[in-house]
């Protein structure tokens, strides 16, 4: 009886929309046909969850809630950065020229390592692969307070390498954290800055090139072949377009990935220019290496959107909207379309890190919510992208194939997935577009689902979130992946599809 | 046949060198423009709105920039260097004019404008409507006649900028109200203005970490410009000889009064020692009653905006009486503001880039000096950020403005807006502007029109340089002061600093700013002018 009533609501649901909009909405077809994959065995999706550079800063017991939300996430990659200035103690230069007699001492024994294998805990406890990395080179700004003299030569100095295999020898044969997959070789390579601002800013590809080898070599030497360098991390399609193709000429066998870090206008989310520009991009790598998007992966490892930047606190202004959810979204379908395997959101906690200026240290604001205790009660609250970051990192897993759609609507765009044992599966549609659009969604490979759909929507008026703080179906029905479905979706809206309860 | 084979061999040669020359010299590459710009601070150009130019011109654009405490060293490092990018912005006035500009320019360093700028009319109209522009033009060695090497970076395409500095006193009224002082419209003779002073001072500051008046470090003594009679180093006697400001009578009578605030602490707080921002910090924080600063429109926003966060959930009313902005008039019932060009550094070009790519340049400068790279800048893309109706009304669209939780509309990430820095520092598009903090900017529109007010009734001292005087910089004529004058500003101002907090006696500070380097600079100076 329950059945049969929640039938019939839903059908009066289903016509009173179709009435109200009737005038206005357009209607289409998608169908993910088999022939239609985009990944064979999708990375999956993530989030920066970076080593937290001052815990005291937090609400006290903000961990539990970190590690609820992590859990809710569900992420498949992590990216976690560091510092070696955090670990490096008792630096001699035995006051010689020669780089290759310094001596110097670690710290593990420290908060920031602490810091640093509480997120390592919990990703090699819930098998979560992860890149971990430095920030920078060691050293200071000021050279005359600079004991290493490192910043110059950035990553090509000798003694970086040797660094660099230490500490991964420390986290990874030591610790055990195997969850480690890549190391970053620094954060945005390509982003030099200003003398006497960035630490980066005598860096050049042929330096970092040459870091990288360095690196390669010392960690092969403590026998760590099996962690990857990531190929770039760089930043912008300038930057990226400058390094990457370089990448796949010069260090093929040296580093067996490619990745980037993309903040995109919203005009080219919303007018599709991003995918067809990071294509281009994909394209341009592939004619150095035609083994990426067979053997070798692209994966942004940073994502995030520009407008509602502030350039001086590093912050955006448009992460409590329900219109960055919606553009992070059509961001990921895109990545994924223009052949990118894998996505880290940036970032998951207001309270990582921070920018050091003259009036202090203010947090980079770009989280999915702030454990600061200094935040608004606003800012703590899981800001509306969190809940549609759930969604995706929960339909599209690591293994899953991707497929795209054959038809549908002009500014719809959508993407399904079924996992590699065809038990699961489930799609997105995102319409950015000012009208509402109904559409018959299905996929052609077989998905031996639960015998329910579970919907999703995404917008201000429809997002349905439960007692627990995290988001519930708006509807479900009895039905399968495989049968057409018709599904409204509304005006700048996301709305998912899922065969499973997220 | 070996007289054929040595031939052959010496042509190789000659054709290796030729090509180890080639390889030696960085080809410039004519698809990409590179630009470097104090203003670009954290823009790197990957947005849709520089992508479209990129397109409408045909050319890759990629950016630096420069950070404030080092600019000048970062020019002259690139210079020196021989990788200055295709376009640079430097900081260029009268007293460093010899030593960078002029120099540059005998060098080769830098690339002079077309002396036919018919194909790019704004920025033609740009160049001629820059006040002192003539002073620019320059004859380098080996050239027959002057030209102009550089664009002045006008503070607003549209003209009308005051000729007087905001560089004023924004004060606590309310305090003044609560301690009995408050003048209305905020109007302070000098009397009032010493009476507040000293009632902060006794009410407030007496012990603890609370000031009666602070300035901003570059500008210790503010006081000063009450009794001086030119802003910098060269003034005029009644014989309208050109003299030492710094020896004056005048400025010497306004440094007094500065010392005698030092020792009785109305300037308590240590500008000596003070670091760059501090200051500034001391105000928000609500431990300072007075501060002397640029009150530009970015400054003023910004320290409202500071105060407020500072003191959460105030009302409008209480922000603005915490940051409200004095009238002062000084002893001789005048109020006094430093002089201003109507144009704030300059953009150059390298000397090795080609006619081509300058056109080029020139071509992406004009189309964001015209009305439509203007509105592109301000608002976006039209019917994506904005539309426009029949009767030209400006409606933003939500999709492409979006608001935060307070209501105000969140910045865009704008190339263009970054790019036309290369020529403006945009003031004429302020007003419109989607980010202006309209009630910030009334109030400092409404400061301005008054000071012009009080200008034309005479009631207003311009502290400013005769051009005469302060663009005379021909070595052949005042080699002293072309190559030494910046250093002779920084020393007078040292001195300043010493004589105020007792490191140095009178006579000390006198012959400091009146020695014989001054007096040989001074002569040169009288000399040019038939003084």
């Amino acid at each position: 009886m329950k059945k049969i009533t929640s039938v019939i609501l839903l059908l009066t649901l289903i016509l009173c929309f179709g009435f109200a909009c009737k005038k206005e909405s357009a209607s289409g077809e998608s169908y993910f046909s088999k022939e239609n994959v985009v990944s064979a065995s999708f990375d999956g999706l993530g989030v920066e969850w970076g080593t937290y550079e001052d815990i005291n800063k937090t609400v006290k017991g903000s961990w539990d809630r970190v590690i609820a939300s992590v859990d809710k996430l569900n992420p498949s990659l992590v990216r976690c950065m560091t510092n070696l200035d955090w670990f490096v103690v008792d630096f001699d230069d035995k006051d010689t020229e020669d780089l290759s007699d310094d001596t110097w001492n670690y710290t593990f024994n420290n908060k920031y390592m602490k810091n640093a294998c509480d997120v390592l805990d919990y990703c090699q406890a819930n098998g979560i692969r992860v890149a971990f990395g430095v920030w920078n080179v060691i050293g200071n700004i000021d050279p005359e307070k600079d004991l290493y003299k490192m910043i110059p030569n950035a990553t090509s100095d000798e003694r970086w390498a040797k660094m660099i295999a230490d500490l991964m020898e420390y986290l990874i044969k030591f610790k055990g954290y195997d969850c480690i997959r890549w190391f970053v070789n620094t954060n945005e390579p390509n982003n030099v800055g200003v003398i006497g601002s960035s630490k980066n800013a005598y860096n050049s590809y042929a330096k970092w090139e040459k870091g990288v080898k360095n690196v390669r070599k010392s960690l092969d030497g403590v026998g760590l072949n099996d962690l990857d360098i990531i190929g770039g991390d760089t930043t912008g399609l300038v930057g990226s377009t400058q390094y990457l193709p370089k990448i796949a000429s010069n260090l093929k066998g040296v580093v067996n990935n490619y990745g980037l870090h993309m903040y995109v206008s919203n005009y080219d989310i919303d007018n599709a220019r991003y995918q067809k520009s990071l294509s281009n991009l994909y394209k341009r790598v592939k004619k150095n290496d035609k083994s990426l998007g067979r053997t070798k992966q692209m994966i942004i490892w940073e994502a995030g959107l520009l407008d509602g930047k502030n350039v001086v606190t590093d912050c955006n202004a448009y992460i409590s909207n329900y219109s960055y959810g919606l553009r992070m979204a059509d961001y990921t379908v895109q990545s994924i379309l223009a052949g990118v395997n894998g996505i880290v959101y940036w970032d998951l906690d207001d309270a990582m890190h921070f920018m050091y200026n003259e009036g202090g240290n203010t947090p980079k604001e770009w989280g999915m919510f702030s454990t600061l205790a200094s935040a608004t009660s606003a800012k703590q609250e899981y800001r509306p992208w969190f809940h549609s970051t759930v969604l995706l990192t929960n339909i599209f897993r690591p293994g899953n194939t991707v497929y795209s759609a054959t038809g549908g609507n002009s500014g719809v765009r959508t993407l399904a997935t079924v996992s590699s044992d065809r038990k699961k599966g489930g799609f997105v549609a995102v319409n950015s577009t000012r009208f509402p659009v109904t559409e018959e969604f299905a996929i052609e490979e077989t998905v031996n689902g639960s015998g329910k759909l579970y919907i999703y929507i995404y917008n201000q008026n429809s997002l349905k979130i439960g007692a627990d703080g995290f988001v519930v179906p708006n509807y479900v029905i009895d039905g399968s992946l495989n049968a057409k479905t018709k599904i409204e979706v509304p005006a700048s809206s996301i709305v998912f599809v899922s065969s499973e309860k997220i | 046949m070996k007289k054929v084979l040595l031939v052959i061999l010496a042509l190789s040669l000659v054709a290796s060198v030729c090509a180890g020359f080639a390889g030696c010299t960085k080809k410039n590459d004519e698809g990409t423009i590179t630009i470097r710009n104090l203003y670009f601070n954290d823009w790197n150009g990957d947005d849709a709105y520089t992508a479209a130019l990129e397109e409408q011109f045909g050319i890759k654009i990629k950016t630096s920039t420069y950070s404030w405490a080092d600019w000048d060293q970062q020019v002259s490092s690139a210079i020196n260097g021989g990788n200055v990018t295709d376009v640079f912005q430097a900081d260029i006035d009268s007293y460093n004019f010899a030593n960078s500009y002029a120099f540059w320019a005998d060098d080769r360093d830098i690339k002079p404008l077309p002396s036919d700028l018919s194909p790019w009319p704004n920025v033609k109209a740009l160049i001629e409507g820059t006040s002192d522009v003539d002073q620019l033009m320059y004859k380098a060695k080996g050239d027959k006649e002057k030209r102009l090497w550089g664009i002045p970076v006008a503070k607003n395409i549209k003209g009308g900028e005051a000729d007087f500095t905001p560089f004023t006193y924004v004060y606590r009224r309310d305090w003044a109200k609560q301690y009995g002082v408050y003048k209305e419209n905020d109007i302070y003779t000098w009397e009032e203005f010493n009476t507040l002073l000293q009632t902060f001072y006794n009410q407030k500051c007496r012990g603890g970490d609370f000031y009666a008046l602070v300035d901003v470090e570059w500008g210790f003594p503010s006081v000063i410009n009450f009794y001086k009679t030119a802003p910098h180093c060269f003034a005029k006697d009644t014989n309208g000889a050109i003299i030492s400001n710094y020896a004056s009578d005048k400025y010497i009578e306004g440094l007094d009064v500065a010392k005698n605030f030092v020792t009785s602490k109305i300037y308590g707080y240590e500008q000596f020692s003070s670091n760059e921002g501090d200051a500034n910090k001391k105000y928000y924080g609500g431990r300072v009653g007075v501060f002397y600063e640029n009150l530009s429109l970015s400054n003023y926003t910004t320290l409202r905006n500071k105060m407020k966060d500072a003191n959460k959930n105030i009302s409008q009313e209480a922000l603005d009486d915490m940051t409200a902005i004095m009238k002062v008039k000084g002893p001789d019932g005048k109020y006094a503001l430093e002089g201003q060009l109507d144009w704030f550094s300059m953009t150059f070009f390298s000397s090795k880039i080609s006619d081509e790519k300058m056109k080029k340049i020139l071509d992406i400068m004009d189309y964001l000096l015209s009305e439509e790279g203007t509105m592109l800048a301000k608002y976006g893309f039209e019917d994506y950020d904005y539309t426009v109706d029949a009767s030209g009304k400006v409606t933003l669209t939500e999709a492409g403005w979006e608001k935060d939780d307070n209501g105000r509309y969140i910045e865009k990430y704008n190339g263009a807006k970054y790019l036309r820095y290369m020529c403006t520092l945009g003031y004429d598009m302020t007003a419109t502007d989607p980010m202006t903090d309209q009630k910030a900017y009334t109030i400092l529109n409404d400061w301005t029109n008054f000071m012009k007010e009080q200008k034309a009734a005479g009631n207003l001292r311009v502290l400013s340089e005769d051009p005469q005087v302060k663009w005379l910089n021909d070595k052949s004529v005042v080699k002293t002061k072309a190559e030494k004058s910046g250093k002779l500003l920084e020393d007078a101002n040292a001195a300043v600093m010493q004589y105020c907090y007792g490191n140095i006696s009178k006579d000390k500070y006198r012959s400091t700013v009146n020695d014989s380097t001054w007096q040989k600079v001074l002569k040169e100076i009288n000399d040019a002018l038939g003084k």
